[in-house]
């Protein structure tokens, strides 16, 4: 089969590589039918990683049909169409049962890794570092499913694969993002970020009942789809101070809840974004936090900030003594996918939301490593790029 | 090396909340350990001294203590002991029963190639070692209650002498299933020095445990065990495949907890 493989920073290369099959009795294969370049494989293309390894197959958010199932798999069959969460759960640990899912213990194989790190280990994702368990990704023809019972969810027949596809991933931590912002009536929350977990971040809070939702980013396309959702554009590049305009924007109260989703690779022009990029050039440290330390430098008194973007080391200069001051609540982590498949499921049913919205880019998968270099660079416009890997190359 | 000491008492004499306590602690007793003490227990008798007053006499007394214990421990090689728990979500008599039965161990332990039930107590152990070596011992179960603990320890001739428990707990009604702690002790083979017995027990005996600890929850919680082996990706580097062919894939950035001989990147 065909598959996009990481071969270093800027370096994704088509391969053909042998078909998956089942490893464990309780895998599944599918046939994939789309997939997607998610803004968290932008970290692995720019080389932020760790245990990459020449050859892996990248890509975590995919669909498609069954085509062989292992022999313990009780629900599923051949010819199913299922969506694949990125996070891999076994689905009966402490943490399963209890709807962590992203804290799965039994599905990495690598835990101890993860663990000498974090303390714990955590659920496995599709082609994200071996550190993550060295799964095999989505950006292929085919990909194996382990635990083909606890994940993957079957998608009735009548709705279009772009409008389920994003229930693999970023609608899910949008989603989540905005729950736990626990989000009251007449509430005014801010998303740093409008790329596609913004998107769905901005949207979820509107449905979840958010009054004002006021979206901040520097590309004019992305802040326009922001207010296509009924949210407040504000563009940073554009203001003097970004925290005194959302103070005046909220009658100096301030966001009740914050939301940052952009994570380690954030951009800026305070201070900090500079001296951030400048140990992250030298490998002093990972991350670039400015956008973190906004959010909790602008969150009102006892409010929350929400941390959907991904960080993965260590933070300098971390403002703790503001959200101690202000005694705010932080909430952070994976998106724990499986618990959100069902309502969001329904709530497209109904016609709440059409995530295909976010799509721009539709290509094949001999496109997918140029998608990653225009993707990367904002160029054309570019949001969401689907992948159909069976599509022959455009002409 | 048939006698050694052990530190551990067998889990009926101290009791049974003995693994609350030490669950996560171990004791690493090589000259690595010694040398920390020897340090320490130098710098505080210095300070100690320096302060010339009640309280720096103490100090004093502490860190030479603190000093003589490590140079003790490093001119006499003790055993190794260490401690590992793992909470694991099905009731405390599954657990027990599915590891009493010793032949299901090589099944979550991979560095044991096969274990052989001979007599009601007595089992035979086949270890796999560095370059394809086996080890062979027999061992023998000292006590055991019923979905409770068990305590067991090698015959004569073993040339790695190893003694252990595994203690069986119902876990808090929250976190549900089964608290299993495994503590264990062994003698380094003599003359050898501590690091060659240790590693062929695994990089760190401790680290041993608590993989094999992990794959035995993943076999009785998610019915198998996770791995990636077998599955496709594009081409290797020369270098990549060079050591995978020793590591086997998936693991090759870091010592192998369960290859820990092999290269690594």
């Amino acid at each position: 089969m065909k598959a996009v493989c990481w071969f270093g920073k800027h370096d994704m290369r088509v391969e053909h590589v042998p078909d998956p099959r089942i490893l464990n009795p309780h895998d599944c294969v599918v046939r994939i039918t789309r997939s997607a370049i998610c803004g968290s494989d932008l970290h692995l293309f720019n080389g932020y990683i760790p245990t990459m390894e020449q050859g892996d197959i990248v890509g975590h958010e995919f669909m498609g049909n069954v085509v062989e199932v292992g022999s313990e798999v009780k629900e599923l069959r051949i010819g199913d169409r299922v969506v694949v969460p990125f996070t891999i759960c076994c689905g009966q640990c402490f943490f399963c049962k209890h709807g962590m899912w992203s804290a799965c213990d039994n599905t990495n194989p690598n835990a101890w890794m993860l663990e000498e790190q974090y303390g714990h280990g955590g659920a496995a994702l599709y082609g994200y570092s071996h550190l993550y368990g060295g799964y095999a990704g989505g950006q292929a023809q085919y990909a194996r499913v382990p635990f083909a019972d606890v994940g993957p969810i079957k998608i009735p027949e009548g709705i279009d694969d772009e409008k389920v596809l994003f229930l693999s991933d970023i609608f899910p931590t949008g989603y989540q993002a905005a729950e736990q912002c626990n989000i009251q009536p007449g509430q005014t929350i801010a998303v740093w970020g409008c790329g596609p977990v913004g998107q769905f971040a901005i949207r979820s809070a509107k449905l979840l009942g958010a009054e004002r939702v006021i979206a901040i980013d520097r590309f004019p396309d992305r802040l326009r789809l922001a207010e296509e959702a009924g949210a407040e554009a504000l563009d940073y590049s554009q203001t003097e101070n970004l925290i005194e305009d959302l103070k005046t924007l909220t009658g100096g109260m301030g966001p009740d809840a914050c939301i940052d989703a952009v994570g380690l690779e954030a951009h800026g022009h305070s201070a900090d974004y500079y001296i951030d990029s400048a140990k992250q050039k030298v490998h002093l440290q990972v991350e670039r936090a400015n956008v973190l330390r906004q959010a909790i430098q602008a969150c009102r008194p006892g409010g929350t900030v929400s941390v959907p973007g991904v960080y993965a080391g260590l933070i300098d200069k971390f403002p703790f003594g503001a959200a101690f001051g202000k005694g705010l609540t932080m909430r952070m982590g994976q998106t724990h996918t499986i618990r959100y498949l069902q309502p969001l499921l329904e709530r497209v049913q109904k016609g709440e939301i059409d995530p295909s919205f976010l799509i721009t880019h539709r290509v094949a998968l001999e496109e997918v490593p140029e998608m990653y270099k225009t993707f990367v660079g904002k160029e054309d416009h570019c949001i969401k790029v689907v992948i159909d890997p069976w599509a022959q190359q455009a002409a | 090396m048939s006698e050694i000491k052990y530190p551990l008492d067998t889990l009926a004499e101290r009791g049974p909340s003995h693994g609350r306590n030490n669950g996560r602690q171990e004791q690493w007793r090589a000259t690595g350990g010694s040398l920390g003490s020897i340090v320490a227990g130098g710098a505080l008798a210095v300070y100690g001294v320096s302060r010339k007053s009640a309280g720096g006499t103490a100090l004093a007394a502490a860190g030479s203590l603190l000093a003589i214990r490590g140079i003790r421990k490093a001119v006499s090689p003790e055993t190794v002991h260490v401690e590992r728990s793992a909470t694991i979500n099905r009731p405390p008599n599954e657990v027990f029963s599915f590891f009493r039965n010793f032949e299901n161990l090589p099944k979550f332990m991979p560095h044991l190639k096969d274990v052989q039930v001979t007599g009601d107590r007595a089992s035979h152990w086949v270890a796999r070692a560095p370059l394809g070596l086996e080890l062979e011992w027999d061992a023998e179960i000292l006590e055991e209650e019923q979905n409770r603990f068990l305590t067991w320890h090698s015959l004569p001739g073993a040339v790695i002498p190893n003694r252990g428990s595994v203690e069986f707990r119902a876990a808090s009604q929250y976190h549900g299933g089964c608290e299993i702690t495994v503590a264990m002790d062994f003698a380094p083979p003599a003359g050898r020095g501590g690091a060659v017995g240790a590693r062929i027990f695994g990089r760190h005996p401790g680290v041993q445990i608590r993989e094999d600890l992990r794959r035995l929850k993943q076999l009785l919680e998610a019915g198998e065990i996770p791995t990636t082996e077998g599955q496709p990706h594009g081409r290797r580097t020369a270098f990549v495949r060079m050591v995978e062919a020793v590591n086997g894939p998936g693991r090759r950035r870091r010592i192998s907890p369960e290859r820990p001989w092999a290269i690594v990147s």
